[in-house]
């Protein structure tokens, strides 16, 4: 019986801890979906855009996306170019 | 007479459009934006660092009146560039991109190839492609049918400021193209933009050439006044290049001395 608390503790207070890479940085979070890592920064609310494995994510859709371990995130803004 | 040019549904009264690279500062570039009376100004994409504090860019260049024109600079194929065309119609709310692939950092050159594939691709997907391209006649036409809204071949290697070695191909394209033709990289001096007008060209894109000379907001002027003035003869008709074998008199030849 004290097991069976004893899992269910564990089940309920593990925290997983995985890599990711944002910007090619190596990465260590707690966050389970893009929008949690991505609010970790006080990112601008116009002018960027957030892309996950090389597919662009909308900002609407960033609480709904799922991370995982080795995902690759790119957050890019404007800068000067011909 | 109104004589504007249409890309993408949008009109641009003025054929001048200006890169935002290698401005001493982003005041100075905002001036000479300004100063060209240009609408279509290009961006280029970088990542955000984590204690990014840069100067916000876009603060300096949109304006109502001004289209942006994201690059897709950077990039090494077509799955790449699909990739940063999508991360800057996200980013600065435009379905214009500027689609350059240039996958060898010596000469920058455009990977045909890979243009052509990207091209398909984007427009299919509703965006506005213009892609900087090779001064390649066939190129041209086949980026055309792939749904290119403008084609911008170059006139010489980006940055160089040697003008249009490309003249007669570039001759070529604008006979042919049934969209409209901007001259791309190159252009080093109002002469070389007004040459490109008076072929017959849309439009000219200028960047290194206005951004670091001595002032830039004064070569901004000229650039404006060559691509008007290009653009002014072409529509009134050249009169036709003769030999030097055969000179043609103005005056009337007939004695009137004696």
């Amino acid at each position: 019986m004290a097991c069976t608390v004893c899992r269910l503790f564990n089940h309920i207070f593990t925290v997983i801890v995985m890599e990711v890479f944002i910007n090619g940085q190596s990465h260590t979070t707690t966050s389970t979906t893009l929008g949690a890592l991505l609010d970790e920064r006080q990112l601008p609310p116009t002018g960027i855009a957030v892309g996950l494995n090389g597919r662009m994510v909308p900002r609407t859709q960033w609480a709904a996306s799922p991370l995982s371990e080795g995902d690759k995130v790119v957050i890019i803004k404007a800068a000067c170019g011909g | 007479m109104t004589d504007t040019l249409t890309i993408g549904g949008r009109s641009f009264a003025s054929r001048l459009f200006l890169g935002t690279g290698k401005f001493r500062s982003n005041e100075e570039m905002a001036a000479a934006i300004a100063a060209s009376g240009t609408e279509m100004v290009t961006v280029a994409m970088k990542r955000v660092d984590a204690d990014d504090r840069d100067d916000d860019l876009l603060a300096h260049v949109r304006r109502p009146d001004i289209q942006l024109l994201p690059n897709t600079s950077g990039v090494r194929d077509a799955d790449e560039a699909v990739f940063a065309a999508t991360l800057a119609r996200e980013a600065f709310g435009t379905p214009f991109v500027k689609l350059e692939i240039h996958p060898d950092p010596r000469h920058l050159l455009p990977d045909s190839v890979e243009t052509l594939r990207a091209t398909e691709r984007l427009a299919a997907d509703g965006f506005i492609v213009l892609p900087y391209c090779q001064a390649d006649p066939t190129l041209c036409k086949r980026l055309e049918e792939a749904g290119a809204a403008a084609v911008m071949p170059l006139g010489a290697p980006i940055g160089t400021n040697m003008g249009l070695r490309t003249r007669d191909f570039l001759e070529i394209i604008i006979a042919d193209a049934a969209v409209p033709v901007i001259i791309d990289a190159g252009i080093g001096a109002p002469s070389h933009a007004a040459a490109a007008m008076e072929m017959g060209a849309s439009a000219c894109l200028v960047n290194t050439a206005i951004a670091v000379a001595g002032n830039p907001v004064a070569m901004a002027r000229a650039f404006a006044d060559a691509v008007r003035c290009g653009r002014e003869a072409y529509l009134a008709g050249l009169a036709q290049t003769g030999s030097v074998m055969q000179a043609e008199a103005s005056s009337p030849l007939t004695a009137f001395l004696d």
